[in-house]
Parts: structure tokens; C-alpha cells; sequence
């Protein structure tokens, strides 16, 4: 009967050992396997949305837009530029001497909260007739 | 028999616990993964690189564009000043931005470096701000560096006055020239030659036929616009015949 209590608990020791080594590496590949999914796509992101304001800067769009405060134009662009699966919103500051000041935003589709959601942002150095720099942050999710 | 019955109760309680504890685990990781919003800023320094250079030879143009006003209504009163304001403003503006986003960034430059010139008269005006300036950004992977000539020509000069069909066509030229590689690019302007709109034909080149079936002397007057507000003139007088 001693001998069957020491065999069970060894029996005990061992299982609970197996499982914590099963656990252990089972969270380790779910952790991973989800870290570089969403390094993945937060790569690819921020690569939309790098090419989608660079794309509007050099046309002389972003800038134009932005001082002329055509949020609706603006919000049209980054919807051509973007794909169809990719969502967008985006806040615009004003630099007020000292810091950023916000002039609009949210403006777009509403974050959701379930999602990963990549930020990119631009600086524009201002226009003929207002010289004070914007700032673009721009929010994608699929 | 009682034993391996309590061997086999033993096993079957050993894979359900197993099973429960992976489910468990599984759905506090997607729950935890889904209820956060994963709000992730994307920091690429060449990005952040190209972004200010071009931008900061944007704001060396506007700053040309403000002189230029200035200087043709009569009201400069030192070029150099306001150049390095604008430019102090937006070097304040950028390291407040990304320096507190984790990155080292140095904008510089020297003002003994800092030109402007204008002039109006004739057939060829043009409008210059000379400018080198520091950009340098690093982050704890990379570290660009580069000394960006700003210099900013924007040139305007009346090209060919002809009679054609007993009526006068004229060519002007505008170009917008940044830096030593004298990278000269059009910058899409309004024109009136003698307040008539002209029409860009390709390469800076824009041209108007205007009225004109005497003879005797006329005065071309040419006014350009650029978008960025800097606006040149040209002027000539022809004789014909």
C-alpha cells in the first residue's frame, strides 16, 4: 500500500511537471506565434501608411489640404491611397510655440478596440500664408 | 483491479485537467489580446529622415516666397533675421516632436552661410535665398546624417517675342532650381504676359499670343505666381517694325 502512495505520487509529480513544461511551451509559441503576427502587420501598416502621406506630400496635397483645413478632400485622398481593407482616422495639431495644439480629430472611422491599430505622422512645415507647422497623425487598422 | 481503476481515473482526470488548463490558457491570451487597444507608433527613422529634409526645404521656400513679398512691396528690413526665425521656429517645432519620441535630432545651421538676393529689372528676373543646414537624426539603430543645400533660385525670364500671323507670341520661362546640382524643377505658376493668362507648354515654358497688329514699341510685362506664394516679374520693351 506504501509502495502504491509513493507510486501515485510520483505519478502526481510527473504529470504535474509534463503539464507545466506543456503549458510553458504552449504559451511561448502562442505569445510568439501572436507577436510576429502583429509585428507582421504592424510592419505593413505603418508601410501604408508611410507611402499613403509620402505619396500626398510630394503632390503637394497633404500640405494644401491641411492649411486649407479641407478635412473631406483630405479624408477622400487617404481613402484613394489607401487599400479598400484598411481603416483610417486621423488627428491634425497646430504648433503653437511650445507645443502641439489640436485643430481636428478624430476625423475618419471610429478606433475600434479589439484591434491593432498602427500610427504614423507627418510634419508639414507650414505655407505661404500661415508659416506654423502641422502635424498629421495618422491611425490604420484592418 | 482497484488499483487500475484508480490508475485509469487518475489519467482520465490528468487529460481533463490538461485540456482545461489549455482552453483556459488559450482564451486568457486571445481575451487579454482583444481587449486591449494595441495602439503601436510606427518610428522609422528613414522615413522621419526623408520626411524633414523635404520639409525643411519646403520651409526654406516659403521663407524665400516671404522675402520676396517683402522685399518687392518695399518692406524688407533684414533678410536674415527673419530667415532665422522661421528657421529656429521649425528646427523647435521638429526637436519637440521627435525628441520626445526617443530619437536625437539635430538641426543646424550657419548664418554666415545665409544669402538672399533679388532682383527685378530686365527680361531675366529672379529671386535667391542661399541656405546649407545640418540634418542629422539617430535612433539606438541607425544614425543619418547629411549637410542639405537649401539654396532656393526661383528664375523668370522672357524668352522669345515673335510676330506670328500678325499677332505677337510670347515665351516666358519659369523655373524653380534647389541645391549645388542645380536639380532644377518646374514649379507650376499663374502667368499673365501682359494680362493675358498663358499656357504652360512643357519644360517651364509658357506662352501667350496677345493682340497686337501695329508697330512701334511694346512693353512685355510678365507676373508670375508659384503656388508657394513667390511671385517674380519680368519686363521688356521690343521694338517692331
Amino acid at each position: 500500500m506504501l509502495l502504491l502512495n509513493r507510486k501515485a505520487q510520483y505519478y502526481a509529480v510527473d504529470f504535474i511537471v509534463a503539464s507545466l513544461i506543456i503549458l510553458g511551451i504552449l504559451s511561448l509559441v502562442y505569445t510568439h506565434y501572436y507577436i510576429s503576427y502583429d509585428q507582421d502587420r504592424a510592419v505593413y501598416l505603418s508601410n501604408l501608411g508611410y507611402r499613403c502621406l509620402n505619396v500626398l506630400a510630394e503632390s503637394g496635397e497633404l500640405s494644401k489640404t491641411v492649411y486649407n483645413e479641407d478635412w473631406e478632400t483630405l479624408s477622400q485622398l487617404i481613402d484613394l491611397t489607401l487599400p479598400s481593407n484598411v481603416y483610417f482616422s486621423y488627428y491634425v495639431y497646430r504648433w503653437g510655440s511650445e507645443s502641439w495644439i489640436r485643430i481636428v480629430g478624430p476625423v475618419g472611422e471610429d478606433m475600434p478596440d479589439n484591434s491593432l491599430i498602427v500610427k504614423v505622422t507627418y510634419v508639414l512645415s507650414g505655407n505661404y500664408t500661415d508659416t506654423s507647422p502641422r502635424k498629421i497623425e495618422l491611425y490604420l487598422w484592418e | 483491479m482497484f488499483i487500475k481503476v484508480k490508475r485509469a481515473q487518475f489519467y482520465t482526470m490528468a487529460v481533463v485537467i490538461i485540456a482545461i488548463a489549455l482552453i483556459s490558457t488559450s482564451i486568457i491570451i486571445l481575451g487579454v489580446r482583444n481587449n486591449v487597444k494595441d495602439v503601436k507608433v510606427s518610428e522609422d527613422i528613414y522615413f522621419i529622415f526623408s520626411n524633414v529634409k523635404r520639409e525643411t526645404l519646403e520651409r526654406v521656400e516659403l521663407i524665400l516666397a516671404n522675402l520676396t513679398q517683402a522685399d518687392k512691396s518695399g518692406t524688407l528690413t533684414g533678410y536674415l533675421e527673419i530667415t532665422q526665425y522661421y528657421l529656429d521656429e521649425w528646427i523647435e517645432c521638429l526637436r519637440n516632436e521627435y525628441e520626445n519620441r526617443g530619437f536625437k535630432i539635430d538641426l543646424s545651421y550657419n548664418s554666415d552661410q545665409i544669402s538672399y538676393t533679388g532682383y527685378w529689372t530686365g527680361n531675366i528676373t529672379a529671386s535667391i535665398l542661399r541656405a546649407i543646414i545640418n540634418v542629422q537624426i539617430e535612433d539606438e539603430d541607425a544614425s543619418i546624417k547629411q549637410i542639405v543645400n537649401a539654396t532656393h533660385i526661383f528664375r523668370l525670364y522672357i524668352g522669345k517675342v515673335e510676330r506670328v500671323n500678325g499677332k505677337l507670341l510670347v515665351e516666358v520661362n519659369f523655373t524653380k532650381i534647389v541645391g549645388y546640382s542645380n536639380e532644377s524643377s518646374i514649379d507650376y505658376a499663374t502667368i499673365y504676359i501682359n494680362d493675358t493668362l498663358a499656357n504652360y507648354v512643357g519644360g517651364g515654358v509658357y506662352r501667350a499670343e496677345l493682340a497686337f497688329t501695329g508697330s512701334g514699341t511694346i512693353t512685355i510685362y510678365v507676373a508670375a505666381t508659384a503656388p508657394s506664394g513667390v511671385f517674380v516679374e519680368a519686363l521688356e520693351t521690343y521694338s517692331l517694325e
